[in-house]
C-alpha cells in the first residue's frame, strides 16, 4: 500500500527489513546442504497462498540480535482446504536453535491448535537447545512437551524431521502421533556422535547413529521415510487426507472410491496352494481397499506386521495385518509395539480398525522372553480390548493360540469376526499339538513319521479349521474371499456410529 | 485295443496328448496334485485321480504309484509325456509286468539308449558316424589323460547317465583336465546317481540337428525329417525349427538314413529322436537318442501333417505303421517358440506367480499349445515352460514375418516371459539367413531382448502420467464438511 | 490431443490448477530420460515429444509418442518411484523435481556410508554361499547360488566392499525380496 503518513511508512519499512532477512544468500545456505529453506517447505506443504504467519517480528529473549523470528516460523494455513497450524524451524537463523522465545512461539500455535481443534504440523530443523540461554531454553522445551501431551489424542500432531534433532529436541517428535524423516537430511539421537566417542570411545557417523534409515528400520521411531523433502511433504499431505481434524470428527470421506478391477480375479489366487508357503499380505490388502488407497505406516520396521491406512467405500480405516512373508508372520516385541501404538491412535481418532490375521504364534526364545515379550504382547492385547472404534477381524489363514486371542478375537471385543475357508483356528499348530496329544501313540508306533503325517492331516481336517469356531459362534461367518470387500463395506457401515461406555477412571494401566 | 490312457504328466503336454486321445475315442485319466490343484490340464481329463492328499511326493516321479493307480482304475495304457519318467526304463518295465501298455519304446531300448556309452557303441555298430571319443567309460583320471593325449584338445567329459546339459564339462587345455573330470563325475553322481563318464572330441562350432523317427513293433521305421535346435541357453533349447535351414538336401538324406539305420539295428519302435552334431565342414556325428516324444515335436507335425501322438498310440496297440516313407513330405516350414515364465531382462530368472492375463491371437498359421490361461498360477516347483507357439507357413521367410506379427499380438500380464527374447532373435541377421550355430546367443545377438524404438521414452512418459495423476489426487481440495457423529460425541464428552 | 491441455484439463479437472511450476524429470539411475517443462515433454536430447495418452484402466495406459502407439502397464507407483512394463520389458524410474534431482546427484557422491542389503530376486533354495563374513568383495562378484524352478541362479554383489553379515545358509529356503547378505 502507498500512504505517506508516518505510521504506514514505518509499517512498510519493517516489512522490508523482514523480507531482507529472508533474501540474499538465505536460500543458498540451505540448498548447499541439499536442504530446502523453512519458507520453501511451507510453500510445498500448504495450499498456495494460504499461509498466514504470526509472531514474525518476535525478537530473541533479552532483545539480543537484530534477527526477527527467533529461528522459527509459525502460523496457520490450509492443506487441501483443511485448516492446520504449523511451525517450521529455520536453520538459517541462529542454527534454528531453541531459545525461550522460540519455544513460546511454538507453544502459542500448539495452544491455538488445541483450542480450535486443528491438526498441528511441526517441521523440525534445529541445532538443539540454545546454550547461551541456559535453563530458559530447557524450560522452553518442557513447555512444548507439556503441550504435546495435553493435545495427545485430541488433535493429530505430526512431526517432520528435516534436519538435526538432537538431545531434548527429539522428545517432542516422540510424543507426537507420526514422525517423517528424509534420507541423509534427518538425524535424531539423544546423544550425538561426538559425545558417544568421548564416553564410549565408539566411532559412529550421524547416519549410522540416528539417520533416517536407522530410525525407519531398526528403532521404528520414523513412521515414514522419504528420499527427498518435497515428496516427504507431499506424504504429510497424503497422511492428513486420511485423518480427521480432531477427535470429535470423522476423517473426511472421499467421493471417488474405485474398486480395483483385478480384485475379483486376484484375490482367490493370492494364497499359495500349499498352506505352509508364504505370500505377501500387501496383495490382499490392496485387493480389499479402494484402488490405490492403501498407505502403509512404519513400512520398514517390524515387517512381520503391517499397519496402515486405507479406504473402504471412501471412508478411512486403519489396517493391521500379519505379514507371512517376513518371519512367517509371527508376533514379536517390535510388532506388538508398532501395532499397539497404531491401534490406540485409530481409537483416539474414530478410525475403524480392520485386522487381517495369519499368525502362527509368538516368536519363541530367550531373547524375546528376557526382553519382556509378555508385557509387549499384552500391550497389543490391551490396545485392542480398550478400543471402542468399530473393530473387524478377518482370519485369512493361521490363527493359533495366544496370537489368535491377541489379534482382536471375538471375546476381546471384536465387533465382527470373519474367516476365509482357508483359516486354521486352534490352540496350537498341528505339529506341536500332535506331539503332545498323541505322545504315547507316537512313541509306541512302528513308523512314527508316517503316523505323524497321518495324524497331522487328520488334525488339519478336524480341528484346525474355521468351521468349529463358526459353529460355536466365535467366528461370526466364514466368507468367500471374493465377497470380502462387499461384506466389510456393509459391516463397517453398520458399525459407523458404534459407541461403548466405560466406567469413569483417571486412566487404565496399559503395560508400557 | 487301448481304450483308456493314464497321462502321467501335466501342463501343455498333458493337454496335447488328451486332445489326440479324445479324437480317437480314448478315455483319459490325469492326476490332481497338491502342487497344482487348479491346473488347466485337469479340465481336459475325462477322469481325474485325486492324489492331492499326498503333500510330500511328486506323483510324476513315482513309478510305483503311477502303475498302482493304473492297475486300480483298470486303465489300459500309460503315456509318460516328456521329462519326468518318460526315459525311465523302470516305469516301462513295471507297466509291462502289470500288463499295462506303456506308450513308448521297449524298456530295453530306453535303458540302452539312455546310457550314452552304450548308445555310442550301438551307433558305431550301425555304421553311424560318431564324434571321436573314448571306447566306453573312462574309469579314472589316468585313463582320461592317456586317452585325451592321444586325440588332442579340446575335449568334452560327459556323464553316461547324463542329459539336459548336466554332468558335462568342456576341457580346453591339459591343465584343466583333472578339475573338469572330477567336476563332471561328481555332478553326475549327485544328480543321476552314476558318476561314470566318457570323453569325446569337442566340436567347436556345432549345430544341433535332430531327426524325428517313428517305428512299429513289426520292424518298420520311417523318419519325419529334421529339426534345427541350435538356439540354446545353458543347454536348454529355446527355439526350434523344421526343416533345418542350414542343412542341404544331401546332408538331410544322410542324417535321416543314419537315424533310420540306428532304429533298425536296435529294433526301435514308437516315436524317438536321434540327435546329431554337425560341424563347420558339414560332417555329422551321432550325439544321443531321446527315446520319447519331445517338447518340439509340433514343428515336425506342422511340416509333415502327421500326428505323432496318434502314431505312438497306434504303435503301442501293436498296429503296423499306417504311413510309409513316401507319404511323408516336407510341406512348408515351421518355428516353435518356447514361451517360458522367465525374466529375460534379469538374466532369464524364473518368474512364477499368477498369470493375470494370457491371450494368443487366433491365426491360422499359429498353433498355441498352452498349459495355462488367464488366472492360473505358475508353480515354482516345476520347469518354467508355459506354452509353445508354433508358427508355420509355406516358406521360412513367411514364417518369420508371421512370427513377428504373432509375437507382438500375444499378451501376457502378471509374469515375465521369453517373448522379448524371441522378438530380438527375429531381428538377428544370422538367424534370418538361417546360418547359425549353438553359440548363437553369445555371439550373434546384439542384446538379449527386443526393445522397440522409443519404448524407453514411452515407458518414461507413462511413468510421468501415473505420477502426475497421483500428485493431482494429493493436491485435491475436498468439498464438503467433516462428518461428526452426535451419538459418538455423546459418549466421548460424557 | 494437446498435451498441455491434457495436463491442465484431464488431470487438472480434479484440481483447481495443477502446480507444475518447476520442471519434472523422469530419471533412470540419475540420468534423465524425459523432462516435463512448461507443459512440454522433451527427451534426453531436448527434442520435444508429441504425446497423446489414453487410459484403459487404473493401471493400463495407451500412449502415442511421435505417432507410434505403445501400451504399458504401471506395476507400482510408490512415493516418486514408478515401475512400468512396456512390450514385456520392465523399466523403473524416479520422478524428480529440479531441486530433488540436483539433490540426488549431490547425495550420490556424498553417500555410501551405510551398508547395503542384497535381497533374493525370486523365491528358491540357497545351494551355496560363496563368501565369508568380513571378506572383501568386488562389484559383480558372485555371493551365493540360488536354485529355483530347476535352475541355478547366481546372486551378484552390487558394490565393491566388504561382507558385513550373511543372513542365510546353505539349504535355506528363501522368499522373493528376502534379505540374503549385507555388504558395505
Amino acid at each position: 500500500m502507498i500512504d505517506n503518513r508516518k505510521a504506514y511508512k514505518e509499517f512498510v519499512a519493517r516489512k522490508e527489513k523482514l523480507k531482507e532477512q529472508y533474501s540474499g544468500d538465505y536460500s543458498e545456505r540451505q540448498h548447499k546442504k541439499g536442504k530446502l529453506t523453512a519458507r520453501e517447505r511451507i510453500e510445498i506443504l500448504l495450499d498456495e497462498g494460504s499461509f498466514h504467519e504470526i509472531d514474525a517480528f518476535v525478537k530473541s529473549a533479552g532483545g539480543k540480535g537484530d534477527k526477527y523470528g527467533d529461528g522459527v516460523i509459525t502460523g496457520y494455513g490450509t492443506v487441501n482446504g483443511r485448516q492446520v497450524m504449523l511451525f517450521a524451524q529455520d536453520f538459517n537463523i541462529m542454527g534454528g536453535s531453541l531459545g525461550y522465545v522460540h519455544a513460546q512461539k511454538i507453544q502459542k500455535v500448539q495452544g491455538m491448535a488445541l483450542k480450535m481443534g486443528h491438526p498441528i504440523i511441526g517441521l523440525i530443523d534445529s541445532g538443539g537447545a540454545r546454550i547461551q540461554e541456559g535453563v530458559a531454553s530447557l524450560a522452553g522445551y518442557a513447555g512444548i512437551f507439556h503441550h504435546n501431551v495435553k493435545a495427545s489424542g485430541i488433535i493429530p500432531q505430526i512431526s517432520v524431521i528435516l534436519g538435526p534433532a538432537a538431545g531434548g529436541a527429539v522428545y517432542s517428535p516422540a510424543l507426537t502421533d507420526f514422525r517423517f524423516m528424509v534420507k541423509s537430511t534427518s538425524h535424531m539421537f539423544v546423544t550425538g556422535p561426538s559425545v558417544v566417542k568421548e564416553v564410549l570411545n565408539e566411532d559412529v557417523s550421524f547416519e549410522e547413529l540416528g539417520g533416517a534409515q536407522v530410525h525407519a528400520s531398526k528403532s521404528g521411531v520414523a513412521d515414514f521415510i522419504y528420499n527427498d523433502e518435497e515428496h516427504c511433504l507431499l506424504g504429510v499431505k497424503k497422511l492428513l487426507s486420511y485423518l480427521p481434524s480432531n477427535h470429535l470428527e470423522h476423517a473426511p470421506k472421499k467421493k471417488q472410491n474405485v474398486e480395483d478391477p483385478s480384485f475379483q480375479e486376484k484375490i482367490s489366487y493370492i494364497l499359495p496352494e500349499d498352506p505352509s508357503k508364504p505370500y505377501d499380505m500387501n496383495d490382499i490388502v490392496n485387493c480389499i481397499v479402494d484402488h490405490g488407497s492403501y498407505f502403509e505406516v512404519g513400512e520398514n520396521f517390524a515387517g512381520n506386521i503391517i499397519t496402515g491406512f486405507g479406504r473402504l467405500d471412501g471412508a478411512t480405516i486403519g489396517i493391521i495385518a500379519n505379514q507371512p512373508k517376513i518371519m512367517a508372520g509371527t508376533l514379536d516385541i517390535s510388532a506388538s509395539r508398532k501395532a499397539a501404538r497404531f491401534v490406540r491412535f485409530c481409537d483416539a481418532f474414530n478410525i475403524p480398525v480392520l485386522v487381517l490375521e495369519d499368525v502362527p504364534g509368538f516368536i519363541p526364545g530367550t531373547n524375546q522372553e528376557h526382553d519382556a515379550i509378555i508385557l509387549h504382547g499384552a500391550k497389543l492385547l490391551y490396545a485392542f480390548a480398550e478400543a471402542t472404534v468399530p473393530k473387524i477381524t478377518v482370519i485369512i489363514r493361521k490363527a493359533y493360540g495366544g496370537a489368535y486371542i491377541v489379534m482382536n478375537s471375538k471375546n476381546m471385543g471384536g465387533d465382527f469376526n470373519f474367516a476365509w475357508p482357508t483359516a486354521e483356528v486352534a490352540v496350537m499348530g498341528p505339529d506341536g499339538a500332535i506331539k503332545i496329544l498323541n505322545h504315547k501313540e507316537l512313541q509306541a508306533a512302528e513308523d512314527p513319521e508316517a503316523l505323524k503325517k497321518e495324524l497331522v492331516a487328520k488334525y488339519k481336517d478336524e480341528i484346525a479349521n474355521p468351521f468349529i469356531a463358526e459353529e460355536k459362534g466365535f467366528i461370526d461367518e466364514v466368507i468367500e474371499p471374493e465377497k470380502t470387500r462387499e461384506v466389510l463395506i456393509g459391516a463397517f457401515n453398520l458399525l459407523k456410529h458404534k459407541t461403548e461406555q466405560s466406567l469413569p477412571r483417571k486412566h487404565g494401566n496399559i503395560p508400557l | 485295443m487301448i481304450k483308456s490312457i493314464l497321462i502321467a504328466n501335466r501342463s501343455e503336454i498333458a493337454i496335447r496328448i488328451s486332445k489326440t486321445a479324445k479324437r480317437l475315442g480314448i478315455k483319459t485319466y490325469m492326476f490332481l496334485t497338491h502342487q497344482e490343484p487348479n491346473a488347466l490340464y485337469l479340465e481336459h481329463a475325462d477322469e481325474v485321480i485325486d492324489v492331492s492328499a499326498d503333500t510330500f511326493t511328486n506323483i510324476f516321479m513315482d513309478v510305483e504309484k503311477i502303475v498302482n493307480y493304473a492297475s486300480e482304475y483298470k486303465i489300459d495304457a500309460v503315456h509318460p509325456g516328456y521329462g519326468f519318467l518318460s526315459e525311465n526304463p523302470y516305469l516301462a518295465k513295471s507297466c509291462e509286468d502289470k500288463g499295462i501298455t506303456f506308450i513308448g519304446p521297449s524298456y530295453l531300448n530306453i535303458e540302452k539308449m539312455g546310457n550314452k556309452g552304450i548308445a555310442r557303441q550301438l551307433a558305431i555298430q550301425s555304421k553311424v558316424p560318431v564324434v571321436p571319443g573314448s571306447d566306453g567309460i573312462v574309469a579314472s583320471f589316468k585313463e582320461a589323460k592317456e586317452f585325451v593325449d592321444s586325440i588332442g584338445y579340446p575335449v568334452i567329459v560327459k556323464a553316461v547317465a547324463g542329459g539336459g546339459g548336466k554332468g558335462m564339462r568342456i576341457v580346453q587345455k591339459a591343465s584343466e583336465l583333472q578339475k573338469m573330470y572330477n567336476a563332471a563325475s561328481n555332478e553326475a553322481q549327485t544328480i543321476f546317481g552314476n558318476g561314470a563318464v566318457f570323453i569325446e572330441r569337442y566340436i567347436q562350432k556345432p549345430r544341433h540337428i535332430e531327426v524325428q523317427v517313428l517305428g512299429d513293433q513289426h520292424g518298420n521305421v520311417v523318419h519325419l525329417f529334421d529339426r534345427e535346435c541350435s538356439i540354446q541357453r545353458k543347454h536348454q533349447k529355446l527355439m526350434e525349427e523344421a526343416p533345418s535351414p542350414g542343412v542341404s538336401d544331401e546332408l538331410r538324406a544322410e542324417l535321416c538314413k543314419d537315424a533310420v539305420n540306428l532304429c533298425h539295428a536296435t529294433g526301435y519302435y514308437s516315436a524317438g529322436t536321434v540327435e546329431f552334431l554337425v560341424d563347420e565342414n558339414n560332417h555329422h556325428y551321432f550325439m544321443e537318442m531321446n527315446t520319447r516324444i519331445q517338447v518340439e515335436h509340433p514343428v515336425t507335425e506342422a511340416i509333415t501333417g502327421v500326428d505323432l501322438v496318434e502314431q505312438q498310440i497306434k504303435v503301442a496297440n501293436g498296429e503296423k505303421l499306417s504311413i510309409c516313407q513316401d507319404d511323408i513330405k516336407i510341406q512348408g516350414s515351421a518355428i516353435e517358440f518356447r514361451v517360458n515364465a522367465e525374466d529375460v531382462q534379469a538374466g532369464f530368472i524364473p518368474s512364477s506367480g499368477i498369470i493375470q492375463y494370457l491371450e494368443a491371437p487366433a491365426d491360422e498359421s499359429l498353433r498355441f499349445d498352452s498349459g495355462f490361461v488367464s488366472g492360473k498360477i505358475v508353480p515354482a516347483c516345476y520347469d518354467s515352460l508355459i506354452a509353445k507357439a508354433i508358427v508355420f507357413a509355406p516358406t521360412r521367410d513367411e514364417v518369420i514375418a508371421k512370427s513377428k506379427k504373432i509375437l507382438n499380438a500375444i499378451t501376457v500380464r502378471g509374469i515375465k516371459t521369453t517373448i522379448p527374447f524371441f522378438k530380438e532373435v527375429l531381428t538377428t541377421p544370422s538367424f534370418l539367413k538361417g546360418h547359425y550355430y549353438t553359440n548363437f546367443i553369445e555371439k550373434d545377438m546384439k542384446q538379449l531382448y527386443f526393445k522397440e524404438d522409443g519404448e524407453y521414452e514411452a515407458a518414461a512418459c507413462i511413468a510421468l502420467e501415473a505420477y502426475l495423476e497421483e500428485r493431482a489426487k494429493l493436491e485435491t481440495v475436498e468439498e464438503g464438511q467433516a462428518e461428526t457423529s452426535p451419538w459418538i460425541m455423546k459418549s466421548i464428552l460424557k | 490431443m494437446d498435451y498441455e491441455k491434457h495436463l491442465k484439463v484431464d488431470i487438472g479437472s480434479m484440481v483447481k490448477e495443477i502446480k507444475i511450476e518447476q520442471a519434472l524429470y523422469v530419471v533412470d539411475e540419475n540420468k534423465p530420460v524425459v523432462k516435463l517443462d512448461n507443459y512440454q515433454v522433451v527427451d534426453a536430447n531436448d527434442n520435444t515429444l508429441q504425446l497423446e495418452s489414453l487410459k484403459h484402466s487404473p493401471s493400463e495406459y495407451e500412449l502415442t509418442l511421435n505417432g507410434k502407439k505403445y501400451t504399458g502397464e504401471v506395476l507400482s507407483l510408490k512415493q516418486n518411484v514408478c515401475t512400468v512394463v512396456v512390450n514385456g520389458n520392465t523399466y523403473k524410474f524416479n520422478i524428480e523435481t529440479e531441486k530433488s534431482f540436483s539433490r540426488q546427484k549431490f547425495l550420490a557422491t556424498v553417500n555410501s556410508q551405510l551398508s547395503m542389503n542384497v535381497s533374493a530376486p525370486l523365491p528358491g533354495t540357497i545351494t551355496s554361499v560363496l563368501v565369508d563374513k568380513g571378506q572383501k568383495v568386488e562389484k559383480g562378484e558372485p555371493l551365493m547360488e540360488l536354485e529355483a524352478m530347476k535352475m541355478q541362479n547366481e546372486i551378484l554383489c552390487p558394490i565393491s566392499g566388504e561382507v558385513r553379515d550373511i543372513k542365510v545358509k546353505e539349504g535355506d529356503s528363501v522368499l522373493k525380496d528376502q534379505i540374503l547378505i549385507e555388504v558395505k
